[in-house]
């Protein structure tokens, strides 16, 4: 199956179509917790609705002294990186931009990611913010080279950056098969960059909402928005890099590409209800010293396949 | 209308609410977060994210205080209860989400609110240097303590205060640009010997996950508490003793193992410890709760991912599974004590750690602040 | 080609702007409330923006290293099949030589914080 690239009139209609995936996993998640409140899984579903309802009836804030220009690029730019990354991203057999250097326009985009978040932390000018955006950057230098690396397995098979080259590679084998450790690895850096579930130190309780603490209104929804945003393209992304994109049986690939993007999102929003957060100074020294060597381990397999292969 | 009137009906079907406790008054918090549990709404982090200021209990003057100046930071709609009665929550929640959903009055309420920001007071200390920056209104804090306990005279009229110069009228340093009235954070040495700059913040007493009434007084360093000083904050009147938890019960294990929960982010098993929390606090029989309670201590015990990030935290693990080993041996009738640290004790154990690890470490220290509260203890 | 990507960008900072524009119709002031930060109910003493000590600063040079490393990385991710073995040596020796740093980083304590 070879990737083609449409039209940009179609641009819209791909934000439209990750809003929705990403609002999907939002509603799973509610059902799951209303579920563990003792309350019908079904009560939880509209959570997402409900509160982007609140959220638009309520008022913005402004604190004082605030660096609004910075604060108000954090806080929509979580959204912006999201949107951006799945321009690359294939929907079975169409894409918007089959770059030659897709896979790393989206690492660019989940590095602008870590300036967003501090952004977010800095600009209101409030502890529990400022010091939730540290705390990012802290859980940044932990995952980023294990998700790089683990980034970089695809493409070493493929012999290319591009992600219509990686998809049509896999035709009959899905790199997950070979390459789970990077699959997984990236799957939790997806989570991490999306400061989301068991990578929520930047936005947690214990910080009275972190990076979140000052937000309200439209500004608050941008932002969680835009971490469900992350959450769906990275997982999208997953799903193109490692399970083969639009392959399939029986299915067409479009629907293809949805299903084991909304499997990979699923898996991710299950397991985050068993997991606590992981406090990031407890992330580094297991990052550096076991996931960054078994990443380039794999990585090592990859190539010597690669070389093998001829 | 149309439109804002459906926004406001969707809107009010999941209200965040900011709980606050007054120190003897843990009965109704308990009332307050497990009616929104029951009704899909959820608990709020912080100001911005609320709706309703739930307090539970009658605060002293300077708690008081501190709980204006958080209402006058809900974004609104916003909504204000106050509770004593556990019995009176559902139909106080219910006024409060009519109150939300009238949408003229939530206007007219943003209309009245004053252009600058409610500047409230400092959290003053009683050695001193900070009063000198509190200008007019640290009246009240260079008496002792027994003010907050009896309450004082209910004057609240600096509240009222909204001018931006107010702040440096005591200040030394003219010269220093004071944004907003407030004065840029002054260098010191840290750990590490760089000279960074240092921050005073107060944690508590309104604060999601904190033990009523208490007030730590923090010196940051970046995220790391390098000092830190205790103070209770009292209720205006001594609460009736069936207002609050009986400490050592099994409710209460419970009620602190689901504050630990939260804040170790594993919101599951959190909302697993508040739901037999209340199921203790109001089922006849607490035999019943027994097989839930096990398992959710073995849920707890087993998870490798808490193990593993509470690695450098060993005692708050190790609380929570006091917690609730000994909840259950209390109800089997088998006194469990828990080790509880003084309040005296708390700044030694404090110092040096981030600000997420304080969180955790003072959720698991076993305080019981509603005594200390009673007792007028205030420790410095 | 970066077309597509240039008419997302517009696309999402025009909807994010459109959506700030729309909130000043539904909520309930079109204004933002001014406010202190959130400090438990206090008046901050002293503004939260200053020089933060981020205690985690050997790791960000140690990432640097590794991340100037990712430039030689994607490209020769294109090319590993063509050149061959001598592609795979060179480049996992080096990533050795990195990792050998890594590894004495951490025996100097670079990795703990608290």
């Amino acid at each position: 199956m070879s990737v083609v690239e449409v039209a940009v009139g179609w641009v819209p209609l791909a934000a439209v179509l990750l809003l929705a995936v990403a609002a999907a996993a939002a509603a799973l998640d509610g059902a799951l917790a209303a579920r563990a409140a003792g309350r019908p899984w079904t009560a939880g579903l509209p959570v997402p609705w409900l509160e982007t309802a609140r959220l638009l009836r309520q008022r913005r804030r402004s604190t004082v002294a605030a660096d609004r220009p910075l604060a108000a690029t954090g806080r929509i730019g979580l959204l912006i990186a999201a949107l951006l990354m799945v321009v690359v991203v294939p929907l079975g057999p169409w894409t918007l931009a089959d770059l030659s250097v897709g896979i790393v326009w989206f690492n660019a985009m989940d590095v602008l990611v870590w300036a967003f978040v501090w952004l977010a932390g800095w600009g209101p000018n409030s502890v529990h913010a400022l010091v939730g955006g540290y705390r990012f950057l802290a859980q940044a230098l932990s995952y980023e080279l294990p998700l790089m690396f683990a980034l970089t397995a695809p493409a070493v098979a493929a012999g290319s950056l591009r992600l219509g080259d990686v998809v049509a590679e896999q035709q009959g084998l899905w790199f997950v098969v070979w390459m789970p450790v990077a699959f997984a690895v990236f799957c939790a850096g997806v989570a991490a960059f999306s400061v989301w579930g068991p990578f929520a130190a930047a936005a947690g309780p214990e910080l009275a909402g972190g990076v979140l603490a000052e937000s309200s209104g439209m500004d608050r929804w941008l932002v969680l928005a835009g971490r469900w945003a992350l959450l769906a393209a990275g997982s999208a992304f997953a799903a193109t890099a490692f399970l083969g994109g639009g392959h399939g049986p029986l299915l067409p690939a479009w629907l293809w590409t949805l299903v084991k993007t909304a499997a990979v999102l699923a898996l991710l929003v299950l397991l985050r209800r068993r997991l606590p957060t992981v406090r990031p100074e407890r992330l580094v020294t297991p990052a550096w010293l076991v996931v960054l060597p078994l990443v380039l381990l794999q990585l090592l397999v990859v190539s010597v396949v690669v070389v093998g292969r001829g | 209308m149309g439109l804002t009137s459906a926004l406001a009906a969707a809107a009010t079907r999941r209200v965040a609410v900011l709980v606050v406790e007054t120190p003897g008054w843990g009965r109704a918090r308990c009332a307050v977060e497990r009616e929104v549990r029951r009704r899909g709404w959820r608990a709020a982090l912080c100001p911005a994210d609320a709706d309703v200021l739930a307090v539970c209990g009658r605060p002293g003057e300077r708690m008081a205080a501190a709980v204006d100046l958080v209402w006058a930071q809900l974004p609104g709609p916003r909504a204000r209860i106050h509770l004593l009665d556990p019995n009176d929550v559902a139909p106080a929640l219910d006024d409060a989400a009519a109150e939300l959903a009238d949408d003229g009055r939530q206007r007219a309420d943003a209309e009245e609110r004053p252009h600058d920001p409610l500047m409230g007071r400092p959290a003053v200390d009683e050695d001193g240097h900070e009063d000198a920056a509190a200008g007019e209104d640290d009246e009240d804090d260079e008496d002792d303590e027994d003010d907050d306990h009896l309450g004082g005279n209910g004057d609240h009229g600096d509240m009222g205060h909204a001018d931006m110069g107010h702040g440096d009228m005591g200040h030394g340093d003219m010269d220093m640009p004071m944004p907003g009235g407030i004065p840029l954070a002054g260098g010191g040495e840290d750990r590490d010997g760089l000279a960074l700059d240092v921050l005073h913040v107060p944690l508590g007493p309104v604060m999601p996950h904190w033990p009523a009434g208490l007030l730590l007084h923090c010196t940051l360093s970046g995220d790391v508490v390098q000092e830190a000083r205790v103070e209770v904050l009292g209720a205006l009147e001594p609460a009736p003793p069936a207002a609050d938890l009986v400490h050592g019960s099994p409710a209460d294990r419970c009620d602190r193992a689901a504050t630990l929960l939260a804040l170790s982010g594993w919101e599951d098993a959190a909302t697993g410890a508040a739901r037999l929390r209340d199921a203790l606090l109001t089922d006849a029989d607490p035999a019943d709760c027994r097989p839930v309670l096990d398992r959710l201590a073995r849920r707890v015990s087993r998870s490798r991912s808490l193990r593993w990030s509470l690695r450098d935290l060993p005692e708050v693990r190790n609380h929570v599974l006091v917690l609730l080993a000994s909840a259950a041996a209390s109800i089997d009738g088998v006194p469990a004590p828990v080790s509880a640290t003084p309040l005296t004790d708390l700044p030694a154990r404090l110092a040096g750690r981030d600000l997420a690890a304080v969180r955790l470490l003072v959720a698991a220290a076993g305080l019981d602040v509603a005594a200390a509260a009673r007792t007028g203890a205030v420790v410095a | 080609m970066f077309l597509a990507a240039a008419v997302m960008l517009v696309l999402a900072v025009g909807g994010a702007a459109v959506a700030l524009l729309l909130q000043r119709w539904t909520a309930v002031s079109a204004s933002p409330l001014p406010s202190l930060p959130f400090l438990s109910g206090w008046r901050p003493q002293e503004h939260a923006l200053s020089r933060f000590h981020a205690r985690y600063y050997p790791v960000t040079l140690l990432f640097l290293a590794f991340d100037v490393e990712m430039l030689y990385m994607y490209p020769w991710a294109t090319v590993v099949a063509q050149v061959g073995v001598s592609a795979v040596v060179e480049m996992f020796v080096f990533l050795a030589v990195l990792m050998a740093g890594v590894v004495w980083a951490w025996r100097e304590g670079a990795l703990r914080w608290v």
